[in-house]
């Protein structure tokens, strides 16, 4: 990959498979409908995408409402796998796709800012290092 | 496991531990007080046939229970948990990719945790009720818990797959789990079974732990080893195919919760 670029994804399609709408999906369904056949049918999230992200660049990626931006996402952090296509990422990736995930409103302050940066990839010692900090950010001190 | 996995693993277990009991007075506790007030309940019930039954005396026999409900209890939490860890943690998994086995294994250490709770306090108990406990004993009963620890993360890698696309497995799986309760052998001894139904209990694994375990704790005696040795080693392969399958489905699971 070239030196300055930091995310190259080529080629991206992502499909899923979805049972087409109406179908028997449980057994239940199945018994009350006997001749109605489970179908299923492929969905088509994101199509034949190429584009490059240089380092320090900002991008951005804007559409309506199921036009693919949270599938894409996921498929450059990994949480899908991509049907075709390349995703090349070069340096720390840190996904943020929605406020609050892992967040646990029973643990105090300090243990969800531990669990959170654990979880986003953080070494315990690394988070050790960064809580005051974070706390003096979010104007949590007592 | 880089450093991050075992910071994980680690938050995981602390985080389900202080979830699991939050909110409730006794908190804690109740991982004492659960399987105490089931032992009480098996003993007041069970104490009078099934001692007489084995010639074991009434301090005998409550340890005779006590053991074979901490190691089925052990398997139980150990199946549900496991079976369930993926499950659990749908809404982390479909928002951030982190190392999925973590969650697994910090499920099953929970169960693992109750145990040796649970296997203190039998202990305590035999020693209260003047039974010789051996080092040797001890140190099989470790080998057994082992053999199960690995058997259920082998088993789990499955099941917690298995789970996400059947959610009926839930079901199913506290019914199974109720029967094997009943051919383990826990609150009877094997004995009382007719003798043509004896092979439930030889065939099941489970009952054949507690069995070994008994004899460890109570008489100090090495009974069943090469069965031990041969589930150690089958465990040892589970989890060797187990985690290929679960690193294999694992890559999907987000696209079918």
């Amino acid at each position: 990959m070239e030196k300055n670029i930091a995310i190259k994804v080529e080629n991206l399609t992502k499909k899923f498979r979805i049972p087409e709408h109406g179908s028997p999906n449980t057994i239940q369904e199945r018994f009350v409908n006997p001749f109605s056949k489970k179908k299923m049918i492929d969905f088509t999230a994101v199509n034949n995408l190429s584009f490059e992200v240089k380092k320090g660049e900002f991008f951005s990626v804007i559409g309506p409402n199921g036009a693919g931006k949270s599938t894409l996402l996921k498929l450059i952090s990994g949480i899908y796998v991509p049907t075709q296509g390349n995703i090349l990422v070069d340096g720390k990736l840190v996904p943020f796709l929605e406020l609050g995930v892992g967040f646990n409103p029973d643990l105090s302050a300090r243990e969800n800012v531990y669990l959170n940066g654990i979880i986003l990839g953080l070494t315990k010692k690394e988070v050790d290092e960064h809580v005051d900090h974070i706390f003096d950010f979010a104007e949590l001190k007592d | 496991m880089n450093n991050n996995d075992f910071d994980l693993y680690k938050q995981f277990v602390k985080t389900t531990f202080k979830m699991r009991y939050k909110g409730s007075i006794l908190g804690f506790f109740w991982v004492l007080l659960k399987p105490f007030f089931m032992f009480l309940i098996l003993f007041m019930i069970f104490s009078r046939v099934s001692g007489s039954a084995t010639g074991l005396t009434s301090q005998q026999y409550a340890v005779y229970l006590l053991s074979g409900l901490i190691v089925y209890t052990f398997f139980n939490e150990g199946m549900i948990w496991g079976m369930g860890s993926i499950m659990e943690r749908a809404g982390l998994i479909v928002k951030i990719n982190f190392k999925r086995a973590v969650v697994v294994a910090s499920s099953l250490t929970m169960a693992l945790i109750n145990f040796s709770i649970n296997l203190g306090i039998v202990i305590s108990v035999a020693l209260i009720l003047n039974i010789r406990i051996t080092f040797l004993g001890l140190v099989y009963i470790l080998l057994i818990c082992l053999t199960m620890f690995l058997a259920l993360y082998g088993i789990s890698f499955f099941t917690s797959i298995w789970l996400v696309h059947v959610r009926d497995l839930q079901h199913i799986m506290e019914l199974v789990l109720q029967l094997l309760f009943y051919a383990s052998a826990v609150f009877f001894p094997v004995e009382m079974i007719p003798e043509k139904f004896r092979f439930i209990v030889y065939y099941n694994p489970v009952a054949r732990f507690i069995k070994a375990v008994r004899e460890a704790l109570i008489y100090g005696r090495i009974t069943d080893i090469k069965f031990v040795l041969v589930a150690l080693v089958t465990s040892i392969i589970l989890v060797v195919i187990g985690s290929g399958y679960f690193n294999k489905h694992i890559k999907k699971i987000a696209e079918h919760f």
